[in-house]
């Protein structure tokens, strides 16, 4: 593994240190290596804070484990007794819904943005931050903030009536067949500066002769774009999906703060089902079930996913 | 510039791998037991809790008195006890903290001492001062293992310049009380203010009328329920706080919507005037009385009827304990600490810091609008614990909670929250 930290180029054509003769072989196998052994600290921490517990949760995930009492074996138990949760089962299902929709329509809205802010206009720079600054702002704190603005009779229904939609107020965390969509489109509001910057750093990536060979070509700018600018979006398009993939499928922050599940079951995801076995329960065994389950499904779909996008990068 | 995707792809699932075992391992199960009375008072003593409010002073003079060192932690009671029941598995829990009546929680008293977790103190001075109603969530194997720090009751707070123009009288049954709720919907304002938004608010009103309608008048069924003679689909009590507390939405008595609804601008409806009341427990009155005009004085509170019959009233009344780790480094500190704020004086003083009512029968009395409306239910002994302090882990209450708001939104019925009460409880039980 030390090979990776070698100092690179041709070092049989530098002088030695202690001469002008140039290297030998065996001296050159050594020059600039780092020792293995100087691993180990790192790898002790690794193993300490990072293999340790996960693999003891996997562990605790086959036990009926509850903190303070002894843990037993159960075996399967726990992964059967999740299948047969109906709320488990209901939060998988927002999981994925959530996931999905996040992928698509943030990836899809942070392009356009990107699109749109990398041309020449005025002011680009001021909208480039004021979109990417509610990722700087954590995520409970913009929980509260949308659950602010949902409130019934509050900023959204406000606007909605001064714009003439007052029809459309809503009981928008209130309202089961709602409240999961109203969540999702506070997360895309947080997010999409996230994926509006990735492409954005992946268009000035692309060179500028490519587009002039196409204008020479008499392509337009959709032919431009569906020839030139998609393909060599391919990486950042991986990039932005697989983030936002593995961030949606863990969301729990806004969900907690902004419906803690509810109404009934309606916003529960495994993220937040996950806490509520593990720590507001004591049911750690259980817990830990749904952990291995969510890691399961977050490893299936980031590797199905990034399978599906890297057939579409292309080399600049 | 071609991704390197299989070494993406590894990384990715180790990143997902570590996101979700974080869970993992706290430390070994097992709890020990230890002969933790032994030594002086002295050297620094570890103490966890929600605030130092009502306890600063005492801790200052504690310190003065005895050269002891109190090192305090102070968190959120819901982060607390997360960090508690983590301390606790791994053997590093302070040697005196906060924890929940009952068995509300995994790291309630009642959990705690099933565990071997917690020191009886049984044989502590102030023990003979602890109300008999506290007996099912602080007793067991013939022992007292929680001192009960102050006390918070399940009352309706109301904005009494509000009560005052429209003329309306505190309410003491509940066809008075249903008169109040008209008379403040006829004016325009909103009778009840509910925000359950924040699920656990979902809890408040049935807690409250449970109090008389179970507690009070059906005084046997959680000992009958505990020895499965009977179930919530049994109780007329539990049926009929369920059909008052959805009765209130259906009628039109509460906020439009409460499901969209926050627990904060649901209390600030009553702050500036826009609802009557809000029925909730007395901790959170001072954040109310901070959202009023006139302040405290401008927010009055009743204990909620649930009959026809004023004597019949029970006022939920439940406490907040401290505990002293059975593995405590320093328990003769813990001890004496506990000892010290015991006394008459020191119980108030926290009581009257905090907003609460004193939780033992020496205190002195204190002469403010939440005390002179408990205190009378106190003497009389017509209190009960908080329903969901007595249930067996906190699924019955979160059963509660989620049918409450599918019923609100139309999908189940009081059938169906009686019955997951049910399920909840036995599910709890095995």
């Amino acid at each position: 593994m030390s090979a990776g930290l070698a100092v690179r180029g041709d070092a049989s054509a530098r002088p030695s240190s202690l001469g002008g003769a140039p290297s030998t072989g065996s001296r050159r196998s050594s020059v600039g290596r780092v020792p293995n052994w100087f691993l180990i600290p790192a790898l002790v921490f690794y193993a300490v804070v990072v293999l340790y517990p996960s693999v003891a949760g996997a562990y605790y995930a086959f036990t009926d484990w509850r903190g303070g009492t002894e843990a037993n074996w159960t075996g399967l138990e726990n992964f059967i007794a999740l299948v047969g949760d109906s709320a488990a089962v209901a939060s998988l299902v927002n999981t994925l819904t959530i996931a999905v929709t996040l992928t698509l329509v943030q990836t899809g809205l942070g392009l356009l943005l990107a699109l749109a802010l990398n041309a020449a206009i005025r002011g680009r720079n001021l909208m480039r931050t004021l979109f990417f600054a509610p990722m700087m702002v954590p995520p409970v704190i913009i929980g509260l903030l949308w659950q602010y603005v949902y409130t019934p009779n509050g900023p959204l229904d406000s606007l909605l009536e001064i714009v003439g939609l007052g029809a459309l107020s809503q009981s928008w965390l209130g309202n089961s067949q709602i409240a999961l969509w109203s969540i999702i489109a506070s997360v895309i509001w947080h997010h999409v500066g996230m994926s509006m910057v990735i492409y954005l750093a992946g268009l000035q990536s692309i060179p500028q002769e490519l587009y002039e060979a196409a204008a020479i070509d008499r392509a337009g700018p959709l032919r431009r774009f569906w020839s030139v600018t998609r393909p060599l979006l391919g990486q950042s398009t991986t990039i932005a999906m697989a983030l936002t993939m593995t961030s949606s499928l863990k969301l729990f922050d806004q969900v907690f703060v902004m419906t803690g599940g509810g109404p009934g079951v309606a916003t529960e995801t495994l993220s937040l089902i996950m806490y509520k076995e593990a720590f507001v329960y004591g049911e750690y065994g259980y817990g830990s079930a749904i952990a291995l389950v969510l890691t399961m499904i977050v490893a299936a779909i980031v590797f199905l996913q990034m399978s599906i996008t890297r057939r579409g990068e292309v080399e600049a | 510039m071609r991704l390197r995707t299989r070494r993406r792809a590894t990384a990715a699932l180790t990143v997902a791998a570590i996101t979700a075992l974080g869970l993992a391992a706290c430390g070994d199960p097992g709890a020990g037991d230890a002969d933790a009375t032994e030594g002086e008072v002295g050297g620094t003593m570890n103490l966890a809790t929600t605030s130092d409010r009502g306890l600063a002073p005492l801790i200052e003079s504690f310190e003065a008195d005895t050269g002891a060192k109190i090192e305090g932690t102070f968190a959120e009671a819901g982060a607390l006890n997360e960090q508690l029941r983590i301390q606790i598995t791994s053997g590093t829990a302070p040697d005196l903290f906060r924890s929940s009546p009952g068995y509300s929680s995994p790291s309630s008293v009642l959990n705690l001492q099933a565990e071997g977790n917690l020191m009886d103190l049984s044989d502590q001075p102030w023990a003979e001062f602890v109300p008999e109603s506290f007996n099912s969530l602080q007793q067991a194997d013939g022992g007292t293992y929680a001192f009960p720090t102050y006390g918070q009751a399940m009352l309706a707070f109301y904005n009494t310049t509000l009560f005052a123009d429209l003329g309306i009288e505190v309410p003491t049954t509940w066809s008075e009380f249903i008169e109040a709720c008209e008379t403040l919907k006829d004016a325009g304002k909103v009778p009840i203010s509910l925000g359950l938004a924040d699920s656990y608010i979902a809890q408040f009103t049935p807690l409250a009328l449970a109090a008389t309608l179970v507690d009070g008048l059906e005084p046997d069924f959680y000992d009958r329920l505990e020895a499965g003679e009977t179930s919530f689909v049994e109780s007329e009590g539990w049926r009929e706080v369920l059909e008052k507390t959805f009765g209130l939405i259906e009628d039109g008595y509460t906020t439009p919507s409460p499901l969209g609804m926050p627990g904060d601008p649901a209390m600030q409806q009553v702050g500036n005037g826009e609802a009557g009341m809000v029925i909730m427990p007395s901790a959170a009155s001072p954040v109310l009385a901070g959202m009023m005009a006139g302040g405290e004085d401008e927010m009055g509170n009743f204990a909620v009827p649930a009959t026809d019959d004023a004597s019949e009233t029970y006022v939920a009344f439940s406490p907040d304990y401290l505990v002293v780790n059975a593995k405590a480094k320093n328990p003769a500190t813990a001890l004496a600490f506990l000892e010290y704020i015991a006394e008459p004086e020191n119980i108030s003083s926290i009581a009257a810091a905090t907003g609460s009512i004193p939780a033992l029968s020496n205190a002195e009395p204190i002469d403010n609008a939440l005390n002179n409306t408990v205190q009378p239910f106190l003497d009389e002994g017509r209190t009960a614990p908080f329903a969901n302090h007595a249930w067996p882990g906190g699924k019955v209450a979160e059963a509660l909670i989620t049918t409450s708001q599918q019923v609100v939104e139309g999908s189940k019925t009081i059938d169906d929250v009686l019955a997951a009460l049910d399920a909840a409880y036995q599910e709890s039980l095995s």
